[in-house]
């Protein structure tokens, strides 16, 4: 028993287990600092700066912090540093290579935070996906689609492609494409589209609509009636309006044709030459 | 077959209501309900149905289309069906409804602009009153201090943009007025504000006025007899030399307005009763 006694204070007693004690004390310090610090850094600088630049400087401060606690206990534990920082050179070449991907992420991310094309709550447009940015995060962008769906999109890529901001400015304009029929009187379809404009309180009297005759397409009159709204009534608008200049045009007449083919038989006078082919037929019987 | 039997119950408790004045264009005020009772009020193209229950306000809307303005009808607190669906139904609950409710006119929560049949001009050195009117809104509360219960366009004003682009500028509602020059012209609309606006060109070029923007946010509101509605006169001037124009808030009913009681605060205090902002920001 006396024997099992010593072997356990020898074993305290052991430069080791102490040396291991105070590594362990430093890197627990060393991640309360750096959750205190991130949280003074979130109350400091919340109110003064963006949600994201706040989270990088967060992060930033957490990350430090906690490498330079690491760094220190590992020196406690005896590790030669200069060794240990010639190992990691290597491994971090070999990293390099087998994470290009992560890095190039995050490379692009920080540009993005740097850029700030759009910012935690903008609705954006990448490629066929649409929704409300929840994070920008270093590696990547989190979007929530209108159909409540979690998306995933690498900094890399929205670096790489074309984005819009859907929510950038307050005013946005809706591009209406209408035929018409060419027996129809352009000017009056001119009056009918802005009776609907002006009537539509959610139609914005000032920039004012635009007409544009677009040309003659093939079976109809082709029209471009630009609107503008507020942005929160894009959609609201887009079905309202495109209503009302159906039941006007009904209203007044005005044709918005099928695409049609004429058979032309290279005389206008003459009539189209039919043969019934069955009757023909029945008559051989 | 339940909501049916409560239906005609409350048709039988209809009374008549207690009127404050007598002047046919004055709709709000404060009104008795009794429980069960329905009345309706026509202001312009707008009808209002409220009905009061032991434990809930309905207020309903109705709205016709009309084009023309000018002539409006106004039909307060009549007793109506409480059965009558209205096309829009709001309901508020309470442990008890009180017997009294508020209408109240209020202007519109963001600046309106006004845009002149024709555009004019003001010389160099000249000055001018113009009568611009403006929207209102219907405020219903159920307590005259509270937080109202609603708050509902007479005529729904069209939304406009008033800025240098597309980029800069401010939303606004936009309103269809003549911008009269003299107040014999004034119809009296009891369902629009009139607002004179003082402009005092000081500069050295004639000022084009095509479009200005009237920040209906500081302005109180006053009535007058016989049912006009009168915000606070308004004076721009613009400046001599820089591109300031500044805006001078009277705080008093206009003179034109003659004896008028003030009926709503603004819903915005300007600091110094004065704001000077870019001349672009004020005219197009």
């Amino acid at each position: 028993m006396d024997n099992l006694w010593s072997h356990v204070t020898d074993f305290i007693d052991h430069e080791r287990l102490m040396a291991m004690v105070r590594a362990a004390l430093i890197l627990g310090v060393g991640v309360v600092l750096a959750k205190t610090a991130s949280v003074s850094i979130q109350r400091i600088f919340g109110r003064h700066m963006t949600a994201h630049h706040v989270m990088l400087i967060r992060r930033l401060a957490f990350y430090l912090l906690l490498l330079l606690f690491s760094v220190s206990a590992l020196h406690e534990l005896g590790f030669d540093l200069s060794i240990v920082l010639g190992a990691a050179g290597i491994l971090s070449v070999a990293i390099g290579f087998a994470s290009q991907t992560s890095a190039s992420n995050l490379i692009s991310g920080l540009f993005l935070i740097g850029e700030r094309p759009f910012s935690v709550g903008d609705i954006i447009k990448v490629g066929d996906t649409t929704g409300e940015v929840l994070s920008i995060d270093l590696l990547s962008v989190k979007l929530r689609t209108y159909d409540n769906l979690y998306v995933r999109l690498p900094n890399e890529s929205l670096i790489k492609s074309e984005v819009t901001t859907l929510t950038k400015f307050p005013i946005r304009r809706l591009d209406l494409l209408i035929g018409v029929a060419y027996k129809e009187d352009i000017n009056k379809v001119r009056d009918v589209l802005t009776a609907v404009a002006s009537k539509d309180p959610l139609c914005l009297e000032e920039p004012k609509p635009l007409f544009i005759f677009l040309g003659f397409g093939e079976s109809s009159i082709d029209l471009q009636f630009s609107l503008w709204t507020k942005r929160e009534n894009f959609i609201a608008f887009k079905t309202s309006v495109q209503i009302e200049i159906k039941q006007a045009f009904d209203q007044n007449g005005i044709e918005i044709p099928f695409p049609h083919r004429t058979l032309y038989t290279g005389s206008v006078t003459d009539p189209f030459p039919v043969r019934v082919v069955a009757a023909a037929r029945d008559d051989k019987h | 077959m339940v909501k049916q039997v409560m239906e005609e119950k409350i048709a039988h408790k209809v009374e008549p209501v207690t009127v404050v004045k007598n002047n046919t264009l004055i709709w709000w005020g404060e009104f008795s309900f009794s429980d069960g009772q329905a009345l309706r009020w026509r202001i312009g193209p707008l009808s209002i149905h409220i009905l009061r229950l032991s434990r809930e306000w309905r207020l309903g809307y109705q709205r016709c289309e009309t084009t023309d303005d000018s002539a409006v009808d106004v039909e307060r607190a009549r007793p109506t069906d409480p059965a009558a669906v209205p096309d829009v139904q709001n309901r508020f609950v309470f442990r008890r409804t009180t017997d009294t409710l508020w209408l109240m006119p209020t202007l519109a929560d963001r600046s309106v602009v006004a845009r002149p049949v024709s555009p004019f001009y003001v010389p160099p050195g000249e000055e001018t009153v113009l009568f611009v009117s403006s929207p209102l809104w219907v405020q219903i509360s159920a307590n005259y201090n509270r937080q109202p219960l609603e708050s509902t366009p007479i005529v729904r004003p069209s939304d406009t943009w008033f800025g240098p682009s597309t980029r800069e500028g401010e939303l606004c509602y936009a309103s269809t007025t003549h911008c009269r020059l003299t107040l014999e012209e004034l119809p009296i609309r009891p369902h629009r504000a009139v607002t004179p606006v003082q402009i005092i060109n000081r500069a050295t070029e004639s000022l084009l006025v095509e479009r200005i923007n009237l920040p209906v946010i500081y302005l109180s509101l006053y009535s007058a007899e016989p049912g006009q509605l009168w915000t606070d006169m308004v004076t721009i001037t613009r400046e001599a030399l820089d591109e300031n124009a500044s805006l001078r808030l009277h705080k008093r009913p206009p003179p034109q307005a003659g004896e008028a009681s003030l009926l709503c605060e603004p819903q915005l205090h300007a600091d110094k009763g004065i704001l000077s902002r870019a001349f672009s920001a004020l005219f197009s």
